[in-house]
């Protein structure tokens, strides 16, 4: 075979090559452009996102409001939990009270420190009930109430008093000095 | 409705402690409390005069003076005048009067009836008087701090009318002398002015101790 007769077979077998892909090379371009402008449409312009904060949408401006009242609420939790005088989970400050009484239901020291109200103690397992007072330097006089039945003697008190027939403990908090 | 509910359930969670279980009493507290006392209205006045005085002075604390008026205020008209009427003498005799109105509290933390409180009140009040004049009538010889002798004069009229009680006789007055020595050591480790405390401290002889408490008694007795 020669090289002009090899050459006119090639062409004619890419002649019929492009007619046959003529039929799906049809819209190609329009279906490129159609999925590339749809990727750019997921992707917001700066310009895009500074509209949207500027102007936000109703949905958005709720959750944002909800989103820094709980975060406040968060932090003032915090704040109270952990912070001076929060209700913390271990006081490691101010003048402890205890009584152990493993049977009992109920147990409130009662003194002067609380103008004899009743502060309640708590047990946390161990039958010795617990509660830790922030006091000022002084003289303390005080009583335990063990399931209404009155106990005036403290093991660990400094001294103890009598009035009306019956026993207090009298605590004398130190200063710094 | 579920917006209320949170900002209901935020409310609770962010209120002060202080403000959820009712806050403190102030002075104007007490003087309303005693404006609506079942006495004479001289009385009142006078009292709510003498808390005026009293109360900024640091000789009486709101929150003390508002339980001893809430109990007074719950006795029968008699007892409630002796009640407010113990409390105006303690407050124009210039004491400390904290201390005397807990006494009273403590007596009612005991479920004890005002005729056994208001007489160990009387006891006490009278006590605390003869050592403010006993006290006052001596010579200290160093510049004392008004307050921290107040403190020192009650220590003294409370110890010697604890022995009193205890023992339930006045003749021990060396007991007496030594539990108010005691007393006066430890105010001296925590009061403002330990030198005024030293100055009773010397000045606390048997002898005065035995004036205070014939003062005292005397004056019960009056």
């Amino acid at each position: 075979m020669r090289y002009k007769e090899l050459d006119q077979l090639l062409h004619e077998s890419l002649r019929e090559e492009r007619a046959e892909a003529r039929d799906l090379l049809e819209g190609m371009e329009h279906t490129v452009t159609v999925k590339l402008a749809s990727r750019l449409s997921g992707r917001p312009s700066w310009r895009k996102w500074w509209r949207m904060l500027s102007h936000p949408p109703l949905a958005m401006r709720g959750a944002v409001a909800v989103g820094i009242v709980l975060a406040l609420a968060v932090g003032f939790l915090a704040g109270r939990m952990w912070g001076p005088g929060g209700f913390g989970f271990e006081e490691t400050t101010g003048t402890m009270f205890a009584v152990a009484a493993p049977q009992a239901e109920s147990v409130s020291v009662k003194g002067d420190f609380s103008a004899w109200e009743p502060v309640n103690l708590e047990d946390r397992g161990s039958g010795v009930w617990t509660a830790v007072i922030e006091l000022p330097p002084g003289r303390y006089e005080y009583a335990f109430v063990v399931d209404g039945r009155w106990v005036g003697q403290d093991p660990v008190a400094d001294e103890y008093v009598r009035s009306f027939g019956e026993y207090a403990s009298v605590r004398y908090v130190e200063g710094d000095r | 409705m579920k917006a209320l509910m949170l900002g209901l359930t935020l409310l609770v969670l962010l209120m002060p402690a202080s403000a959820q279980q009712g806050g403190e009493r102030g002075l104007d507290n007490v003087l309303e409390l005693v404006r609506d006392m079942p006495v004479e209205q001289s009385l009142r006045q006078a009292t709510a005069s003498a808390l005026r005085d009293a109360v900024p002075a640091g000789r009486a604390s709101p929150e003390v003076a508002y339980r001893y008026v809430s109990l007074a205020r719950d006795l029968p008209p008699a007892e409630a005048t002796s009640a407010l009427q113990t409390l105006r003498a303690g407050l124009e005799g210039g004491l400390l009067v904290d201390r005397l109105m807990n006494e009273a509290l403590k007596g009612d933390a005991m479920s004890l009836p005002w005729d056994q409180i208001g007489g160990v009140l009387e006891l006490r009040l009278a006590f605390l008087l003869a050592a403010r004049s006993e006290i006052g009538e001596l010579q200290l010889g160093v510049e004392v701090c008004p307050q921290t002798l107040r403190q020192a004069t009650l220590e003294v009229g409370w110890a010697a009318s604890d022995h009193v009680l205890q023992q339930e006789s006045p003749d021990d007055v060396a007991g007496m002398t030594s539990r108010a020595a005691e007393r006066l050591v430890r105010l001296r480790g925590a009061a403002p002015c330990p030198d005024t405390v030293d100055a009773v401290l010397e000045a606390l002889t048997h002898e005065l101790v035995g004036q205070i408490a014939a003062r005292a008694l005397a004056q019960k007795e009056n």
